[in-house]
């Protein structure tokens, strides 16, 4: 990782103004997506991973405002700093998003080869001819049989996981050096889900496209991401290689997230419980975002906000008190061999 | 836990046949139909549940596993009667119940189908348990006290059955009344069946909503003012009131927060030891379910491919598609290696299912007699069960 990131997202902040206040939804956000790999943000409702991908494209609500600070860097350019021309050409082009509900993404007037076609006669410089035999193309290669008959038909047509590749083909289809997939098997049935993960890998390794991989799932992640970055409240609370986050998680959140969850690959007496409820954005605790419901929290906590620091190379923890999520860990893994 | 541990172990020694049975499901179909043109004529039929059969046993946690369009809701809505069933028998506690929804005269036409005219017979032995205790009351008191003890005060019968089985809806926001305070909403059921006396309700309510972990002062607020765990946890104390039997809990923490749905799931384990319930956990997470079951049943396009006890069934799969199911469950732990399979093709619409073997076109291990033959419900090993022409070949 000596390389310079593709994409360095720096204080990030979003927030939007409603009529019942501000709501902060993503509050200083940093991190870095480097060439080919698949970084995982993962998190709960609230949590501003969503709000963290439409800001990257530019393309939240007017309610939202990219707050002053912000930095997203992109191949050395500051897309907050583009005319909206000029981001127009990145979006679809340079870096491309998939979504959750591929009914509602996809335009239901238009026909699957139309809306792909679009995309490639707006970036590159090709006839409609040609373009149509590249929307074929694309759609042989994301698995959809018989793509000749079915680039003319429209999304209702298709089943769920079949419009899912088909967003995936109108995203590929300019072979974009950055991909955002904000929860793209989430609608998904298990079976389909591991169809279209394992598409976007052949995808990944053939393009060599860095991908941000946006979801509520720790398995999906553990599974299909190199880097993971853990969002609650806003804020990044932990990040660092995929197999650190879930072997030695650090930050009190991951680690009740990691272990209230139910697992095919080990026995579990009881699950674990986070206390409390998921934070409302509009009235976030005051100090660490999670100290309202933290088991290991002291009364530091709730007055300070804790720094994002490195505690090993590479792993980056927003907590005061991360030794003692160290130690708990340290008991249960003792338990588990007794 | 180690409840399912001893039933698994009374079984591998024979001696599983003392549970008792609060719920049997027998061949149960649910065919919807499909009404086009002018005349509204039925076109097609809709599978949905296509000859599902299973038992539930006092005290355990049966999980109902499989994925969208297999028919695992329209399981759970035919037992408790939101649908009638196109056919086949729901016995309760050793009761036949599939006839308490009906008109008093369809409930007879159905007894007399289902039970007299095979008991007229001069060649007739009883099948099971049902058949022995029917044929009796129909040899004592002949076809008139065989319909007075199966269809005689069906309005009672029907409240007990209300009573008996409960369910908890996936979705927390639409399935209690914005219009009504949650106090109401609590009180309702137990006040129509007269469990509780209008003074009491208030005490009542405030109980079970200390018990599901909801402050009582909140009892006088709206739904809207909960979160999604809260109100998941309402409609569980919903269920509570009632004294059931049998709760059904489809996809009951499916829309919550991963946090939250622990919280949840530890709520509905712990008030099933205290009230000695019997879960029907409806789910498509199979994680989910090897957590929380005693047993699983697996479906497949309207039709069960698998059961087994919860040990037996996540340690050796034997249907194929239990097995890409499992494999396909995104796991938690980047180091933990499994054998992947991806299953090809999406799940076949249950309006035309494939010939022979519904799974068949997606089967990685299928033979040329699985688009031919729909392979039976066989016992392979004791208390596991398969619907597969080449059980474990995958």
């Amino acid at each position: 990782m000596e390389k310079n990131p593709l994409l360095s997202v720096r204080n990030l902040r979003t927030y939007f103004y409603t009529e019942d206040g501000v709501v902060r939804a993503v509050d200083g956000v940093d991190f870095d997506v480097y060439e080919g790999e698949t970084l995982g943000i993962v998190g709960e409702s609230g949590s501003g991973k969503s709000v963290t991908s439409l800001a990257i494209l530019r393309l939240l609500d007017p309610k939202g405002k990219i707050e002053e600070g912000s930095e997203i860097i992109f191949n050395g350019k500051n897309l907050l700093t583009l005319t909206e021309d000029e981001m127009r050409r990145i979006r679809g082009n340079d870096i491309a998003m998939i979504f959750q509900e591929p009914m509602v993404a996809l335009n239901p007037v238009f026909t699957i080869g139309d809306q792909i076609m679009e995309a490639i006669l707006l970036h590159q410089d090709v006839d409609k001819k040609k373009a149509r035999e590249m929307a074929i193309d694309m759609l042989r290669k994301v698995g959809i049989p018989e793509p000749e008959k079915r680039v003319d038909e429209y999304p209702h047509e298709l089943s769920g996981g079949m419009r899912q590749r088909a967003m995936i083909a109108m995203a590929l289809s300019c072979r974009p050096k950055l991909l955002i997939a904000d929860e793209p098997t989430t609608a998904l049935d298990v079976t389909i889900q591991a169809q279209i993960l394992e598409l976007m890998k052949e995808l990944q390794k053939e393009y060599g496209m860095a991908i941000i991989l946006i979801t509520h799932d720790v398995g999906v992640i553990a599974e299909n991401a190199d880097r993971v970055v853990v969002m609650y409240g806003g804020k990044v609370m932990e990040t660092s290689d995929v197999r650190t986050t879930f072997k030695t998680p650090k930050h009190p959140y991951t680690w009740g997230l990691l272990n209230s969850i139910p697992r095919l690959d080990i026995e579990q007496e009881r699950l674990y419980s986070i206390p409390g409820m998921v934070p409302d954005p509009l009235h976030f605790p005051a100090g660490c975002r999670f100290s309202n419901r933290c088991e290991f929290g002291e009364e530091k906590c709730s007055v300070e906000m804790p720094p994002l620091v490195e505690v090993e190379s590479a792993h980056m923890v927003r907590c005061f008190f991360y030794h003692k999520v160290e130690q708990a860990q340290k008991l249960s893994k003792a338990g588990e061999g007794a | 836990m180690t409840n399912s541990k001893v039933v698994s172990q009374n079984d591998t020694q024979g001696e599983g046949k003392d549970r008792k049975v609060l719920l049997r499901v027998d061949n149960l179909v649910k065919h919807f139909p499909i009404k086009a043109g002018v005349f509204k004529r039925t076109v097609a039929w809709v599978k949905a549940v296509d000859g599902v059969s299973f038992d539930v046993y006092e005290g355990e946690t049966v999980g109902l596993v499989g994925e969208s369009g297999c028919g695992k809701t329209t399981v759970g809505m035919t037992l408790l009667r939101l649908y009638e069933p196109t056919s086949g028998r729901i016995i309760v506690n050793g009761e036949d119940t599939t006839h308490y929804f009906l008109s008093a005269r369809k409930a007879k036409n159905y007894v007399r189908n289902t039970y007299v005219r095979r008991f007229q017979k001069s060649d007739f032995k009883p099948q099971d348990d049902l058949d022995k205790k029917y044929y009796d009351i129909f040899k004592n008191g002949g076809e008139n006290g065989l319909l007075e003890h199966m269809v005689g005060d069906l309005e009672k019968k029907r409240l007990q059955f209300r009573r008996n089985i409960q369910i908890v809806f996936q979705d927390p926001y639409s399935s209690l009344d914005p219009r009504m305070r949650v106090k109401n909403i609590l009180a309702e059921g137990p006040l129509a069946h007269k469990i509780i006396k209008k003074p009491d309700s208030i005490e009542v309510v405030g109980k079970a909503l200390e018990e599901v972990g909801i402050h009582s002062g909140h009892m006088y607020r709206f739904p809207h003012e909960f979160s999604g765990g809260q109100r998941q946890r309402i409609g569980i104390a919903r269920a509570l009131l009632m004294n059931p039997k049998l709760i059904i809990a489809d996809e009951a923490v499916a829309a919550l927060d991963v946090s939250i749905r622990s919280q949840v799931i530890n709520l509905m384990m712990d008030l099933q030891k205290e009230h000695n319930l019997t879960y029907l956990f409806i789910s498509h997470d199979l994680s989910l379910i090897k957590y929380i079951s005693s047993r699983v049943v697996v479906m497949y396009l309207g039709k069960v491919v698998e059961t087994a006890p919860k040990e037996e069934l996540f340690e050796a799969p034997l249907h194929p598609y239990t097995k890409s199911l499992m494999s396909a469950i995104p796991v938690p732990n980047p180091e933990f290696k499994k054998q992947r399979i991806i299953l090809q093709g999406d799940v076949p619409s249950p309006v035309n299912p494939p010939s022979g073997c519904p799974f068949h076109p997606r089967c990685p291990v299928a033979q040329p007699i699985c688009s031919k033959e729909v392979p039976e419900l066989k016992e392979v090993k004791s208390d596991h069960i398969v619907a597969c022409h080449f059980p474990g070949s995958l």
